[in-house]
């Protein structure tokens, strides 16, 4: 049966890297969007306590060195946690280190990592744990870094697009994709104006 | 005028074509035939420069410019476009973002919207294509018969002079094929474009009708006809067609 959250939160954050601290009320469902055109070191940590429902989705673009945490602590049960990363590094060193723990004793909790990079000329580091001390939780991660796709580009410009236009649609869509039109729209995208 | 010239070329150290030959002469419509796996697809990949398959020697030449030194963007600038036998999707980019920053980048002016959609809606109607494809991501959700409309979609609005037309019939049920061979049939009437289409099964030759018919094997085009050839091909298959062609040989 599907849950449903009759208490949610949207917190749309651009290009702030003020560190985040948070603790999802239970029932509560929160929504974290984070854009950055110039990702910057910084923190977030949340914890949840029972039947909440996080979902991280953080996308930017690495112009210089960065470190990035995310700490999500599951105290209680019932918690679903979603993170999803997308970023593209062009010369720089990325670290993301993204951590969720599951507790002693808690039970019915789902954790789902999903950590994604494009990796042009920098170096990306992901550490993606699980830090699981119950035997009830359903947990997955995925960390995955590496090149656009050569079919996609070969098809873009075979649609007359040159090389450079192909490849910033492609690095575009893969990181503006995480996020709802909503958000989208917030950072201008999704109009189309008569040019 | 298309022309290829001795062409050899190979992918994964694999020979695929060996001396090809080919010459296509403005609004003509050529077919090559063959068999599964006789490098058929593979001879489209390389006219537009794929960068996974080696060129060992020969030219692909289109209205004088010799293809091979350029990238597949210039390519398709030249005039041609492949559409292929499986359009991939691609999620996040739409089908109109990509042809209006195509029309964009090709012409540096700039683009009316109300025009450029009033355009894209109208080809819709005509390949009796759901216009919620125009903004939809590409091939994202559609179906095969869709794919290959909405690659005629393109086709109707970067208007290419020589088509590529890597197996259009399969994926396509009766009413699909009717459809796109008319838009395509409508498209050479007007423009006078060439075409060459690629297939292992003549059943496309009762839509399109060509000028000539090749066969493809051993890397190079080893019959050529009209559509008798056709005939010969469904009467005898691929191989009964080749003995016929070295026997002649022989002779």
């Amino acid at each position: 049966m599907n849950k449903i959250y009759t208490d949610k939160q949207v917190f749309n954050i651009i290009d702030d890297n003020k560190d985040l601290t948070l603790s999802l009320n239970d029932g509560q469902m929160v929504v974290i969007n984070c854009f950055f055109y110039q990702i910057k070191d910084m923190n977030i940590n949340i914890e949840q306590s029972n039947n909440s429902y996080l979902v991280i989705n953080y996308a930017g673009y690495v112009h210089s060195d960065v470190n990035i945490n995310m700490d999500v602590n599951v105290l209680g049960n019932g918690n679903k946690t979603v993170i999803n990363v997308r970023t593209i590094d062009e010369k720089n060193h990325a670290n993301f280190n993204v951590s969720v723990q599951a507790n002693e004793h808690t039970i019915n909790n789902e954790i789902v990592e999903d950590l994604k990079a494009i990796n042009e000329d920098g170096t990306i580091t992901f550490m993606p744990i699980l830090k699981i001390d119950t035997n009830e939780v359903q947990a997955e991660h995925y960390a995955t870094i590496g090149g656009l796709d050569e079919k996609e580009l070969f098809y873009l410009e075979s649609k007359m697009l040159s090389t450079k236009t192909a490849k910033e649609i492609l690095k575009k869509s893969f990181i503006y994709n995480l996020f709802s039109d909503t958000f989208k729209s917030m950072l201008g995208e999704g109009k189309e104006e008569d040019e | 005028m298309f022309k290829i010239v001795n062409l050899t070329a190979k992918v994964d150290n694999r020979l695929i074509l060996d001396n090809f030959n080919l010459q296509i002469n403005d609004g003509e419509i050529h077919v090559i035939m063959g068999h599964n796996g006789v490098g058929k697809s593979t001879l489209c990949k390389i006219i537009m420069n794929d960068r996974n398959y080696e060129v060992l020697n020969g030219q692909v030449i289109f209205n004088g410019v010799n293809l091979h030194e350029l990238p597949t963007y210039e390519i398709a600038r030249q005039g041609i476009m492949l559409i292929s036998q499986n359009p991939i999707s691609i999620e996040g980019v739409t089908n109109a973002e990509v042809l209006r920053t195509a029309l964009r980048e090709m012409t540096n002016e700039k683009i009316n919207i109300f025009d450029f959609n009033k355009k894209m809606e109208d080809i819709c109607d005509q390949l009796k294509l759901s216009k919620d494809f125009i903004h939809k991501d590409i091939n994202v959700g559609a179906s095969g018969g869709e794919r290959k409309k909405i690659e005629l979609l393109h086709m109707g609005i970067l208007e290419p002079k020589l088509l590529l037309l890597d197996e259009l019939d399969s994926g396509l049920d009766v009413d699909a094929m009717r459809d796109v061979a008319n838009f395509i049939n409508e498209y050479h009437n007007k423009t006078k474009c060439s075409i060459l289409i690629i297939t292992h099964h003549p059943n496309i030759i009762n839509y399109i009708k060509p000028n000539f018919i090749h066969v493809l094997d051993q890397g190079h085009i080893i019959k050529t006809g009209d559509a008798h050839l056709a005939e010969e091909i469904e009467n005898h298959g691929f191989f009964g067609v080749n003995a016929m062609s070295e026997e002649g040989q022989d002779e």
